[in-house]
């Protein structure tokens, strides 16, 4: 079969139409009646377009590859898919768990097809100490970060052959994330935006990723290469309580498969106060709760 | 025994695939029960919302699904005419089976042997209930003594078990789906003396009849204990974090009909457990509430 | 002797000898799960969970493996089975399942990545293996994993000299040839095809070409189902930009 795709794969032509999608978001992108495809459909036979993610060519068609929502930008055809593993953009903002410590690097969950890789070389140690290069680099490494502890951090690269993520943490906004509640959700819940850390108006810190991650914290950390003492650390009885509500809140808009972003968490939180943090986990409760999200979502609003 | 060394592996399996919580994360999870305010908001002894099913599989004579959030047991009992055992002639069976579908095994991060293990120990934990809780007469299960019995095979199969609390939502599924159980009735076949030498099972679909006692038939409540805390059904997070669990096995009188402790790590209080036993006696009437799976709901269904 | 088709040409529940089972579809219904999908085609019940692409065991270069585990439930079917964990049909089942898609997947796409598919059969009441596919081809579009067409399959068979689509179990028992058929259908290349039982060669291509038009028949049902799923999705995407 004369058949051509490419997606998650990353080559290079790819990395330059995603730079163009990501720069001129605002302007050219078309959301023409929202189009849905599955896979095997004809998108176009105009031999005009080009073929971006989610397409490939056969026959001199464009064809779709996944489910999902036809995009257009300029003369490059794409499909979204809805659901699919986290497929990284450099420059992303992702919340990654640390899988093993290897040789010179650590390898770190975040969601996506392959694991993805963060260098010695990529991290700034605390209180700005140059890296070894020795045996006993390793243990060094592992009193920076351990396995299992969570970061957040941005995508640096992609890599050409297989498409792994390589990460980075050289800002004081990235690093090892301190006590606070873990949540995974399907990463497309979490659109790219400009930022990703926000302080909600209750106080509570959340660190959307990218990928799907979110880490909900009592506080936005400062800096985050000091390694704290996590004891010491005292989170008061109102501000766990509103942290459990953040939870839920996430929790039940990723229920109802809504996008998750400041606004919508905002939207759900506040129409919860009704209820107790509890509460919020019945079904019922899930649905009028989530209701204006909803309709923000769909454009209703 | 087993089922101790089993679970307690398992926690290891899932730090070895990265899947463990960080010292903070433990942390906070630790502070939150020892504060009485969990990550989702509950208080210790708060549940959550379950979702029960009964009859979805229709070629079971029994069948029932629970779901807690990310975590879906299916239960299907299958009732069939088996020969007894000599050295019970006139005692029907009750055979347990729990199996965990291979993909729950791989999102949860647990191997196929672990996993098989795991669910072992719950069969043997399945099958002491009935033993020390006689709560179904197996002698109501014969149809004729030395001949045949009814063998009723209550099958588990685990799909996910994402949202914690997976020991717990097997039991609840075994007693809802063994509410839900119907038997066909039978005529005994006499001969010229009066005694029975055949049997005719109906195939009238509507001439059955539930199991007996089946009311009475226990669940087990699995507690989790951080520190000096018991707290009720634990979630996955809370899961790895949990210094220790009890399992306690109580009916819905509130009798205690089985208790074992596993350790994930570290010792217990004893008052500790007795609390935990305590709690699960006063529990058990709105879990089984909760499930429809009381008395008095039986009696209605299976009188109409 | 039984009668499975009457006069008036109609079969045991009520098909005529063209005519598919009932269909119902439910794609993802495992959140956690990066794809998931229940299906039923009469009595027979299958669940798909598909993990994945995720890290393989490749090295760079290598494209895509699938791999496939196929369980059937003990309740599954009707004399009660004890499920074993190395069960020799059901692994052969499941190496059937994954080469099938390894076909259609683009696995050149997720180099060193594997995707894990899971099939639980929950009720069994013939053509396991077609439904199973089916399911599977829903699971696997939730996940998002690229893919070039729908696969579809479908059974068929000769009963009393007739060709009849999609048997059940009790038209199983007429032990006539059960040819089971897995297509692409817009192309209509045949990617699996399966029968273990003896037939007359000039009936073969008869069947062959009534398991095709069952699979064709599938698409739209299972086109149906993925475009429900991608539209109540759609809020996922947040508001327009």
């Amino acid at each position: 079969m004369d058949t051509t795709a490419d997606d998650a794969g990353a080559t290079a032509p790819d990395a330059t139409t995603t730079t163009t999608t990501t720069t001129t978001t605002t302007t050219i992108v078309e959301r023409p009646g929202m189009r849905i495809v599955c896979p095997g459909d004809v998108i176009t036979e105009d031999q005009g377009y080009m073929r971006g993610h989610g397409t490939f060519i056969h026959d001199g068609r464009l064809l779709a590859s996944v489910a999902g929502v036809v995009e257009r930008v300029n003369k490059v055809i794409s499909v979204r898919p809805v659901r699919t593993r986290y497929v990284g953009e450099i420059g992303d903002v992702v919340v990654g768990r640390i899988m093993q410590v290897g040789q010179r690097r650590w390898l770190v969950d975040t969601q996506s097809r392959l694991s993805s890789v963060l260098k010695l070389s990529s991290v700034n140690l605390p209180g700005g100490v140059l890296r070894r290069k020795s045996a006993s680099d390793e243990l060094t490494m592992r009193q920076v970060l351990a396995e299992g502890d969570l970061i957040s951090a941005e995508v640096q690269a992609i890599f050409q052959e297989d498409g792994t993520l390589s990460l980075h943490t050289r800002s004081l906004r990235y690093g090892r994330l301190g006590p606070g509640m873990f949540m995974r959700v399907p990463s497309v819940l979490v659109r790219r935006s400009k930022n990703h850390f926000h302080t909600l108006p209750c106080g509570v810190a959340v660190v959307l990723g990218n990928n799907g991650y979110i880490w909900i914290g009592a506080s936005m950390e400062e800096d985050t290469t000091q390694a704290r003492e996590h004891d010491q650390h005292i989170i008061t009885e109102e501000t766990r309580r509103r942290m459990a509500r953040v939870r839920n809140a996430i929790s039940a808009l990723a229920h109802r498969m809504l996008s998750i972003f400041d606004t919508t968490i905002i939207f759900t939180y506040d129409d919860s106060a009704h209820l107790e943090e509890k509460e919020m986990l019945h079904p019922e409760a899930i649905a009028t709760i989530t209701q204006r999200a909803y309709l923000l979502c769909t454009d209703q609003l | 025994m087993n089922f101790r060394q089993t679970l307690a592996k398992r926690y290891k399996q899932i730090s070895n695939k990265g899947k463990m919580a960080s010292k903070a994360e433990r942390q906070f999870i630790a502070n939150g029960i020892a504060a009485n305010i969990r990550c989702d908001g509950r208080d210790l002894l708060d549940r959550r919302p379950l979702e029960l099913e009964t009859g979805n599989i229709t070629n079971a004579n029994g069948s029932s699904r629970v779901q807690l959030m990310g975590t879906d047991v299916l239960v299907g009992v299958k009732v069939e005419v088996a020969t007894p055992t000599d050295d019970r002639p006139d005692e029907g069976m009750l055979e347990f089976s729990i199996s965990s579908s291979s993909a729950n095994a791989t999102v949860a991060a647990l191997d196929a042997r672990t996993a098989d293990k795991m669910t072992r120990s719950l069969e043997f934990l399945a099958e002491q209930l009935q033993k020390t809780s006689h709560a179904l007469d197996l002698k109501k299960l014969c149809i004729l003594p030395g001949k045949a019995v009814w063998c009723v095979r209550v099958d588990v199969l685990v799909l996910q078990s994402l949202g914690g609390n997976v020991v717990e939502c097997v039991f609840l599924a075994i007693k809802a789906a063994l509410h839900d159980t119907t038997i066909p009735n039978c005529t005994l076949i006499k001969d010229s003396n009066g005694e029975a030498v055949d049997f005719d099972i109906s195939s009238n679909a509507y001439d059955v009849s539930p199991i007996e006692g089946v009311a009475e038939f226990p669940v087990i409540l699995c507690f989790g204990i951080i520190g000096a805390r018991v707290f009720a059904d634990p979630l996955f997070e809370e899961e790895e974090c949990a210094d220790a669990f009890v399992l306690v096995g109580v009916s819905a009188s509130g009798a205690v009909c089985l208790t074992q402790q596993v350790c994930a790590g570290r010792g217990v209080d004893p008052t500790t457990i007795i609390e935990a036993v305590d709690t699960a006696r006063q529990a058990v009437k709105g879990v089984l509430e909760d499930t429809g799976c009381t008395h008095t709901s039986i009696c209605n269904a299976d009188g109409q | 002797m039984p009668e499975y088709i009457s006069v008036e040409g109609l079969r045991e529940d009520g098909r005529r000898a063209n005519e598919l089972r009932r269909v119902e579809a439910n794609v993802g219904m495992f959140p956690h799960a990066d794809g998931s999908a229940y299906f039923q085609q009469g009595d027979t019940k299958v669940v798909a969970i598909v993990n994945g692409p995720k890290q393989g065991v490749g090295k760079a270069g290598d494209a895509g493996k699938v791999v496939c585990d196929f369980e059937m439930a003990a309740f599954s079917t009707t004399q009660r089975r004890k499920p074993l964990r190395l069960d020799r049909k059901n692994a052969e089942l499941g190496s059937k399942i994954a080469s099938t898609f390894e076909s259609a997947i683009m696995t050149d796409l997720y180099p060193r990545s594997q995707i894990e598919i899971s099939v639980q059969v929950l009720q069994a009441d013939g053509g396991v293996l077609a439904v199973a596919i089916n399911a599977v081809t829903l699971a696997l579009m939730d996940a998002g994993v690229a893919m070039t067409d729908f696969v579809c399959a479908c059974t068929a068979s000769v009963i009393d000299g007739t060709n009849v689509l999609d048997i059940n179990h009790y038209e199983a028992s007429a032990q006539g040839p059960e040819l089971t058929i897995a297509v692409l259908p817009s192309s209509s290349t045949i990617v699996m095809a399966e029968m273990k039982s003896r037939v007359h060669g000039d009936l073969y291509a008869g069947l062959q070409d009534l398991a095709i038009v069952g699979g064709t028949t599938l698409l739209p049902l299972l086109k149906k189902a993925v475009h429900d799923r991608t539209r109540a999705m759609l809020p996922c995407l947040g508001p327009a930009a």
